[in-house]
């Protein structure tokens, strides 16, 4: 017998073409996320590595400044190595067994291509750098200046990587503006004298190399080295000589070529890993979903299969039999859908590392790689999750009684909801209280109240969303399906037939949208906070920002603008950072008076903010326990230390906070050449004309190549942008929401018009139309549809609102928007993919011929 | 039974042209080895306002004609009409119209929409064309099948007799030109069977409705005018006013002395 239900299994899969085709192509949608993100990432990781593997070639040490963050996409926040350690080692140099000293000098930098605008790296840092000639390089095969090129010498010669020079459109010859990051530096004109082939030359990086006197100028103070990188003589290990020098230079960061190395590949590595998660975050979604779908799918070829399983009990199958067979159906789908799944994800990382190569995004191509976690996942997690969601199903198909294959009727669905229902309910209700704990209080544990509340939503929407069907399916049916007529009522009895099924069926878009309407509010919220803000606060007319690789501005910029006609005053706000009491903190210091350009609500003392005083937000105030009148010192990254007086507290704010230190502190604070502002704001004369002077600033700031100059409200909408940038993950999220969303429509629906062949067969015998068929099709999967992202809209809406509240602890003022235009775009959206879904199953059913009504199975 | 007619004869004597016909209908299905004549040239009438029961032994194409004749499957050669429409060369959507506007269906079973109520089951092939629903013959309809308590309930919970009269109503709620069943009684016990049977008599006598029903039952083809017998595809009797007794005669007769196989009749016809 068991080789038989083994027979009756395989030949159910294969007589089934369609439904193991829908069933398989659930699993498919879960596992190739899953394949596809663990090969992207270990693709990326290992051309990386590639990279990195060249990377400090011949260096056996390297001295570098303990803060800095020497990872290529790290900025530098400190001086570097002085030059007294540098003669220090030159000098014991045999003693310690060093036969090679080479100093490095960079820093961030932008580089005009050849029409004059910031040459583009989708994301990769731009560079400048100390050339280092080949008879002083430790790594003879390293960098290599291509033929028909020269090193660079003196201050207006420059080489620059093939690959960007490429991008830029530069060649060797080619004259070009550069502008260095930070410092005082103003722009100036290079001339390209050669192009370099070096490890790193990706289809992003930039890398502008000048000879070292010229490039430790430029890049440092003049008595400092970015890092120093040593080569040991023969007979002293590389392990030997950082040893020797991490003990003579204890205050340095001391690491052998290996660990530069693996420095920077953990750093990308940790970099690809947000790139893991985002791809596994969508795995996750795909999974949840899928497994609704296969779970869907299961119960209705078991329900399907009511007679003939309840024949194979009545010929004597035993109960075990039957679930067990059911189950090997789950593992084969499984099995086989994994496997497509692992083939069609490995396109999709093919696929998603030729989109980022193509729109310029700083990451390398290399071949695919398709390692054996990404293999053991995809199948395991495919075939588990097939197997679990089969369960249900496969023992309800072993409880089938015997008589049910003497039965006309199905039964499926006739199950009571009420245990489901009743911890529904007692789960909103929890859920209710934690959201509003959570919406009430600020902070993080707030918003881990509202996630607590989130999750509890989430799995209450699960059991009871059978429940919520049957009436609000009906209710949206009697709305909706009205102007149709009698097809609308039979598409709304369709709907709710089965109110599990719908349920199921819809949770692809509740679950999805849910998420989109969260991500939607925090981006209404943020946004409308930030056009309040601007407006209320900001008094400049005009400001400008910087678009560069470190986002900000060089101090220079300031003075050219001062210099405009029609410009009364300029404040930049500088960024301060360093150490309160040994921990980090930042915050801002005005060039002038800020209360000439931006609106401050006083607390106490007073606005005016002397050279060496600190006005204070309440908010900062309460953290540090500030009062006016009180002194605090703080300490720069670079051992300098300043002590400055709370002159004034004003009313926290979203631009203004925490802080505004005076200018004279921030000098001692921060050496010139690490010096950046945020933002200029602008001032103009009375009666000038705004757009005028603002194409005037324009023109005067267009040669340091990363400057905007917009109006107040050009910098609240752009701002805007900014989150609606981060909102393309949300996006990304609706679109596969809603593909999976598709695909479980017409997953439910193939299955149903197949479980209803009779009842369309009779309907087209008493003269129904094929058209009148297939919109009765389309008008249950919409009901369907707008079902799931009702629900998803709604509670997405509350749980945005109540974690919006939460933000107020690190965004003053920040008031929920419920963001109306997502949300009726959603729903529409949700409608036409109901509408795309029921196209294919739409046709089938049309294609019912009458005489299938009375045909016997 | 005197005539064990060996060839059909086509009832001519009816003046108006009738409700539905065949001419020379035959019905191939499958190929070559498995090839299956279905029926094998059938010609006949069903005049208007009488009642016509169709029997003859199983496989005998009593199925295949009533579809071909229904505009539910197309005949391989030979044409069919309802009223004056020919079927041959009509598209799905003419022959849908068709049904809906021309035909009332009653099946041995799966006759109603479970998710509607028999009210709703009654009148959806004219709330399916948009067409007013007449509401005096809808109660005249429901009323004479005895359905007036019964409009509000599902299917599910109707009897198998009910089932089947709602059926009846559904089809003759459009007034059709013409009502097929096809064994509309064969799931029914005796007593059910009886009062749908009635009722389509009824019909018949009361408003001239004509009626054709398959069945395997000499007493439910009793109660029709005209009783024919098909035999391998082909009509072997038709005759009119046929007692139970007759017929059960004529049944007992045809087992023992099956038709001789007829020739496949040259299908480039
Ligand atoms: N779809 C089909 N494919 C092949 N052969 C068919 C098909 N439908 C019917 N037949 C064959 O045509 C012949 C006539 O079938 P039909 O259904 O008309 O018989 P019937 O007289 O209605 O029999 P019953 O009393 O058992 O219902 C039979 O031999 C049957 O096997
Ligand atoms: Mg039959």
């Amino acid at each position: 017998m068991a080789s038989t239900m083994r027979k009756v299994s395989l030949r159910n899969l294969a007589a089934h073409k369609l439904r193991l085709i829908l069933t398989v192509l659930s699993v498919v949608l879960g596992t190739s996320f899953i394949a596809g993100a663990l090969i992207f990432t270990s693709t990326m990781s290992n051309s990386f590595n590639g990279i990195f593997d060249k990377v400090a070639i011949g260096v056996d040490t390297q001295i570098s400044p303990k803060t800095t963050d020497t990872n290529a996409y790290g900025g530098v926040e400190s001086l570097g190595v002085p030059d007294s350690v540098i003669q220090q080692i030159q000098r014991d140099k045999d003693k310690l067994g060093v036969a090679q000293i080479v100093p490095g000098y960079q820093s961030m930098m932008t580089i005009a291509d050849s029409k004059g605008k910031a040459i583009q790296t989708g994301g990769a840092p731009t560079m400048g750098a100390s050339w280092v000639p080949k008879t002083q390089a430790l790594d003879p095969d390293g960098a290599t200046i291509l033929p028909g090129g020269r090193a660079p010498n003196g201050p207006h010669e420059a080489v620059l990587n093939e690959s960007a020079a490429k991008r830029a459109d530069l060649k060797v010859g080619s004259r070009t503006k550069v502008v260095v990051s930070a410092g005082n530096a103003k722009p100036f004109e290079v001339k390209i004298v050669g192009l370099v082939d070096m490890a790193g030359d990706t289809s992003g990086y930039t890398e502008m190399d000048f000879d070292a006197a010229t490039a430790k100028t430029l890049f440092t103070d003049g008595s400092h080295a970015s890092m120093v990188q040593l080569g040991a003589v023969k007979g002293v290990s590389a392990d030997t000589l950082k040893q020797r020098i991490n003990k003579e230079f204890p205050g340095y960061k001391v690491q052998t070529g290996d660990e530069v190395r693996q420095e920077n590949k953990d750093a990308i590595n940790s970099f690809l890993q947000i790139f893991n998660y985002i791809l596994l975050a969508f795995a996750a979604i795909g999974l949840i979903v899928g497994t609704f779908i296969i779970y869907n799918t299961f119960s209705m070829i078991v329900a399907q299969r009511v007679r003939e399983l309840a024949l194979l009990r009545a010929i004597g199958a035993g109960r075990g039999q039957v679930l067990r067979s059911v189950m090997l159906e789950a593992v084969v789908v499984g099995l086989f859908g994994s496997i497509v799944g692992l083939g069609v994800g490995t396109g999709l990382a093919a696929g998603l590392q030729a989109l980022l190569s193509s729109t310029g995004t700083g990451l390398p191509s290399g071949s695919l790689v398709v390692g054996p976690a990404a293999i053991i996942a995809c199948l395991v997690v495919g075939v588990v999750v097939t197997t679990v969601s089969a369960i249900a199903p496969a023992r309800r198909a072993s409880r089938v009684a015997p008589v049910e294959a003497m039965r006309e009727s199905q039964t499926d669905g006739a199950a009571s909801l009420k245990v489901r229902t009743i911890i529904a309910i007692v789960l909103a209700v929890l859920s209710a209280v934690a959201l509003a704990i959570g919406a009430s209080g600020k902070g993080g544990n707030a918003a881990l109240m509202v996630g607590i509340g989130a999750l509890g939503t989430i799995i209450a929407v699960v059991c009871g969303a059978p429940a919520l069907a049957r009436p609000v399916v009906g209710a949206l049916g009697l709305v909706l399906a009205k102007p149709f007529g009698k097809l609308g009522q039979l598409a709304r009895t369709n709907a709710i037939r089965n109110p599990r099924r719908t349920a199921a069926t819809a949770f692809a878009l509740t679950l999805g949208l849910m998420l989109v309407a969260i991500i939607g509010t925090l981006g209404a919220s943020f946004k409308s906070t930030i056009d309040r803000a601007v407006n209320d606060e900001v008094k400049a007319p005009i400001m400008a920002i910087g678009t560069g690789g470190t986002g900000a501005l060089p101090p220079a910029v300031s003075k050219e603008i001062k210099k405009v006609d029609g410009v009364d005053s300029v404040i930049s706000i500088h960024g301060v950072e360093g150490t309160l009491n040994g921990k980090e903190v930042g915050g801002n210091s005005p060039s002038g008076d800020l209360t000439k350009a931006a609106n401050i609500k006083l607390v106490k003392g007073s606005s005016k903010l002397t050279p060496n005083g600190l006005l204070t937000s309440d908010k900062a105030a309460k953290k540090y326990h500030w009062s006016v009148g009180e002194k605090v010192t703080f300490t720069s990254h670079f051992g300098k230390k300043a002590t400055v007086q709370v002159v004034g507290i004003y009313k926290s704010s979203a631009l203004l906070d925490p802080w505004q230190m005076g200018n004279a502190a921030y000098e001692k604070l921060t050496p010139p050449s690490m010096r950046a502002d945020y933002v200029d704001l602008i001032m103009l004369d009375d009666g000038a004309d705004s757009a005028a002077v603002q194409q005037k600033i324009e023109d005067a700031t267009g040669s340091y190549l990363t400057v905007k100059v917009q109006t107040k409200e050009e910098f609240a909408n752009s701002s805007a942008q900014q989150i609606n940038q981060m909102l393309v993950v949300l996006y990304g999220m609706l679109g596969l929401a809603l593909i999976i969303a598709v695909l479980g429509i017409i997953n439910t629906l193939a299955l149903s018009v197949v479980e209803r062949k009779r009842e369309i067969g009779m309907l087209r015998a008493v003269g129904m139309l094929r058209k009148q068929v297939r919109r009765t099709i389309y008008l249950e999967s919409v009901l369907i549809s707008i079902f799931g992202a009702l629900l998803g809209m709604v509670l997405g809406v509350i749980i945005g609102w109540c974690l919006v509240r939460t933000f107020r602890e690190w965004m003053a003022g920040i008031t929920p928007v419920v963001p109306w235009g997502t949300v009726l775009f959603t729903l529409v959206a949700a409608a036409v993919c109901g509408v795309l879904a029921a196209l294919w199953p739409g046709i089938r059913a049309a294609r019912t011929k009458p005489l299938e009504a009375i045909a016997d199975v | 039974m005197s005539n064990p007619a060996a060839a059909p004869e086509v009832a001519r004597e009816a003046q108006q042209p009738p409700a539905a016909a065949a001419y020379k209908l035959a019905k191939v299905y499958g190929k070559g080895e498995t090839v299956v004549h279905a029926l094998r040239g059938v010609s006949v009438e069903f005049a208007e306002g009488e009642f016509t029961a169709i029997m003859g032994p199983s496989g005998s194409g009593k199925s295949t004609l009533m579809h071909c004749l229904a505009g539910l499957d197309t005949a391989s050669f030979g044409t069919a009409q309802i009223g004056s429409t020919e079927l041959t060369g009509l598209n799905d959507k003419q022959m849908t119209k068709l049904r809906r506007d021309l035909i009332g269906f009653v099946f041995q079973s799966f006759n109603l929409v479970p998710t509607l109520t028999a009210r709703e089951n009654i009148t959806l092939p004219l709330d399916i064309a948009g067409k007013k629903v007449d509401k005096e013959w809808m109660d005249a309809v429901v009323d004479r099948l005895g359905l007036a308590d019964r409009l509000g309930h599902r299917p599910s919970e109707l009897s198998g007799g009910q089932v089947q009269r709602v059926a009846c109503a559904r089809a003759l709620v459009g007034r059709p030109q013409i009502i097929f069943g096809d064994e509309p009684t064969g799931n029914l016990d005796s007593r059910s069977s009886a009062e749908v049977l009635s009722i389509l008599r009824a019909t018949v006598d009361d408003f001239k409705q004509t009626v054709v029903i398959v069945t395997h039952d000499p007493r439910a083809a009793s109660y029709a005018d005209r009783v024919i017998f098909l035999a391998d595809g082909q009509i072997v009797n038709d005759q009119r006013g046929l007692s139970t007794d007759d017929i059960y005669e004529y049944m007992k007769h045809l087992d023992e002395h099956p038709p001789a196989p007829v020739p496949v009749p040259d299908e480039q016809d």
